[in-house]
């Protein structure tokens, strides 16, 4: 397998969680495709100046949330993921045939993540990629133990919403 | 059995298997035989189990799709591939100069911005290529003599650079050129112009194993080359964006010196002068300088920054949680936010850079020997020793809490909570001092609720750390149930958050000291029963002045938005 095949692959099965990470970043659908495959391109050319990457996945994720706050300061916007968040769950986009039991679902998640902060979404929605405290305090430039304060309080929030 | 649970992020690392071995085990013994944790750690379970739908269902599926099909990426692959080779009308510019080099500088001009354009859509920008694209352009420029201001741990001192003349200095300068020189020579890196793309790819070129990292801005190329196997650790070089020009140099060496480069640009004044100007001597003045945004020295002057500028750099630290107990300190002077940090660890420093890399109008210094001004303030005791009452309450606690190892870690635990609580108070009293109340009003509402956003962050994690604390304190406190705790008086009300503040944060030091002293971290003279009553009443105390703090913090805020 060849570099190219091999980052290739991971695009094939990291690009859309790196569009919605973008996505939760305030970058609008156009901006978060582009950004997710310029990504991917930069991983490619980091690999072949012979540089050596861990953990590709964390170093997406980095590179993925630098990228997005540069864009966003571009263009001095600072939609939150509050705001997306309005797009995401229960709302004309629901599918009618879809089980109340679903929508009821979708909706006390939306309400219980809407109470978390920016930082504590983020660190669980990276938590959930898979990345581990100290892979997550890169991306974010925080420390692991802030990862953990903020994945703790994340929790306590969502354990009174008895999710 | 452990008598002493563990704390809740410990058991969140637990089940996310974030703890070390040894750690975990230690967790694992104590859920063997504690079902309360084990019950604890099966809610946090549940709780990270219900948010993975979000994930894999919700969010996929009411999220936009992405607008477009997927491009071939192996295309972008080629395209990266095709960009190896260095550009064609870059070396002819070399030859271009000549009777005709002031339109070849403006050709320079034209094509360095498309080069630097292309750069930066490219995403593998290279430290070699950036170095050869310097050097062409810093040879389509005349050659002047210009003045370079350099930077060791102990001096400071200019020189010229590029005439035949030398600027008067003073033996003390002399002999720090000298030891600079003596450390370039060593390294193999050319002195006599060091500041230049050539002289760093010329030292870059001979390493046999290298690094490099470059770091684009929105004004500047950052190259970072670091070996193991040179006298000289790490160098780096800083070229402003629009002409590749070397604006700042740090390098540093394997016995743990460093020196610092900047250039002050043309020689347009005498050479006397430049001597004259004294290098600073002071231990304040010793701390290298830098600005922390990347625009160069030599652009325009930026406008004199403002408590808007401050407050994006204390919320740039606060995001790294450097606002929490690292000898930092902010302040606005000269028309910048000055950001002093003393004694941090090179990685903590480079953390804290990155941190403040896009504020504007910002300067970072750091030293390495600790300066008054930003220590914390620390208890002096007037007593070195624990009187006896202390002793035999410290043993009655020992009692209730099952002995003397039982007590010990839960002095640990205690002091290990109240001192992260401490900080929390230490940056909310920041926050007001550096926003007084006079003050505020010249923030922009945006700016306005970041400050709120900061202190609602650390009060809400002091409120946690105060329950964390009083959940450890339980077995004791339900042991003193009989105990007399007076009221801890009303509710005092404050004219805004500031004032309330510096009320929050007495009464957080007082339940701390008397903490310390309770569990032998401080000496002190009470008797063991009026300490007992004054911890009960210090916590409770606090509770309080939390309430008080975060109606006045309402207030204020109501009282902006309307």
């Amino acid at each position: 397998m060849t570099l190219q095949d091999e980052v290739a692959q991971l695009f094939l099965e990291a690009r859309d969680d790196v569009y919605r990470y973008l996505m939760s970043l305030g970058l609008g659908p156009d901006q978060a495709q582009e950004g997710a495959q310029e990504v991917f391109v930069r991983l490619y050319a980091t690999l072949k100046k012979g540089e050596v990457i861990q953990n590709p996945r964390a170093w997406i994720f980095r590179v993925a949330h630098n990228l997005g706050l540069k864009v966003r300061a571009r263009q001095g916007t600072h939609r939150s993921l509050d705001h997306d968040l309005e797009s995401l769950l229960p709302g004309p986009l629901m599918d009618p045939e879809e089980s109340l039991l679903k929508r009821e679902q979708g909706a006390r998640m939306r309400s219980a993540i809407q109470q978390l902060s920016d930082q504590q979404r983020r660190c669980l929605f990276l938590r959930m990629q898979g990345l581990r405290y100290p892979e997550i305090g890169a991306v974010l430039g925080i420390r692991a133990s802030t990862v953990g304060e903020f994945l703790r309080r994340a929790i306590s929030r969502l354990r009174k919403d008895e999710l | 059995m452990s008598t002493r649970h563990p704390e809740e992020l410990k058991l969140i690392e637990f089940a996310d298997g974030e703890l070390s071995g040894r750690e975990a085990g230690k967790i694992q013994r104590h859920l063997d035989t504690c079902p309360e944790c084990r019950t604890a750690l099966e809610q946090i379970k549940r709780t990270f189990d219900a948010c993975e739908p979000f994930r894999s269902e919700i969010l996929p599926g009411h999220l936009h799709p992405a607008p477009a099909r997927w491009a071939d990426i192996y295309c972008r692959f080629e395209e990266i591939d095709a960009t190896q080779e260095p550009a064609f009308f870059l070396r002819w510019l070399q030859y271009a100069g000549g009777a005709k080099a002031w339109a070849a500088a403006a050709v320079a001009l034209v094509v360095i911005g498309a080069l630097v354009y292309r750069l930066r859509e490219t995403p593998a920008v290279q430290a070699a290529q950036l170095l050869q694209n310097a050097i062409v352009a810093a040879d389509s420029r005349s050659v002047k003599p210009h003045r370079l201001h350099i930077r060791t741990k102990d001096h400071n001192v200019n020189r010229l650079v590029g005439a035949t003349r030398n600027a008067l200095m003073t033996t003390e300068d002399a002999a720090t050129l000298h030891t600079v020189e003596t450390m370039f020579a060593a390294a193999r890196y050319d002195w006599q112009d060091p500041l230049n793309a050539r002289s760093f790819k010329t030292w870059r070129d001979q390493l046999p194993e290298k690094k490099d990292e470059v770091v684009r801005t929105s004004a500047t190329y950052l190259i970072r080359t670091s070996t193991n196997s040179d006298e000289m650790r790490e160098a780096s070089l800083e070229l402003t964006a629009p002409d590749l020009r070397p604006v700042e140099g740090r390098f540093e060496f394997s016995n743990q010196d460093w020196v610092e480069i900047t250039d002050l640009g043309d020689d347009t004044i005498p050479a006397e002068s430049a001597a004259a100007a004294p290098a600073r001597h002071t231990a304040d003045d010793s701390a290298p300088e830098r600005p922390a945004s990347s625009a160069p020295s030599s652009s325009v002057p930026a406008p004199p920054a403002t408590l808007g500028d401050e407050l994006h750099a204390m919320a740039a630290l606060h995001q790294v949680g450097a606002d929490l107990g690292d000898p930092i300190e902010v302040a606005r002077s000269g028309g910048k936010v000055t950001v002093t940090g003393i004694g941090i660890s090179p990685e903590r420093q480079k953390e804290i850079g990155e941190a403040l890399a896009t504020q504007a109008n910002v300067v970072l210094r750091f030293s390495e020997t600790p300066a008054a001004s930003v220590q914390r303030e620390k208890e002096t005791p007037a007593q070195t020793t624990s009187n006896g009452d202390i002793r035999q309450l410290q043993a009655q606690i020992a009692a209730q809490v099952g002995g003397r190892a039982n007590f010990e870690q839960l002095a640990a635990d205690v002091l290990d909570l109240s001192e992260p609580m401490m900080a929390r108070a230490f940056a909310l009293r920041r926050l007001s001092e550096e926003f007084p109340a006079a003050a505020e009003s010249d923030l922009s509402s945006q700016d306005d609720q970041v400050l709120r956003t900061m202190r609602q962050e650390h009060t809400a994690a002091l409120k946690q750390q105060l329950l964390e604390l009083e959940r450890v304190l339980k077995p004791v406190r339900s042991a003193w149930a009989g105990s007399q705790s007076p009221a801890p008086g009303g509710h005092p009300a404050f004219a805004n958050w500031q004032a309330a503040t510096e009320d929050l944060f007495q009464s957080a030091r007082a339940v701390q000291r008397v903490l310390a002293v309770t569990f032998g971290a401080a000496p002190g003279d009470a008797a063991g029963d009026q300490l007992r009553v004054r911890l009960l009443v210090n916590l409770d105390q606090l509770h309080a002045k939390l309430e008080s703090y975060e109606r006045a913090n309402a207030q204020t805020g109501d009282r902006r938005d309307k």
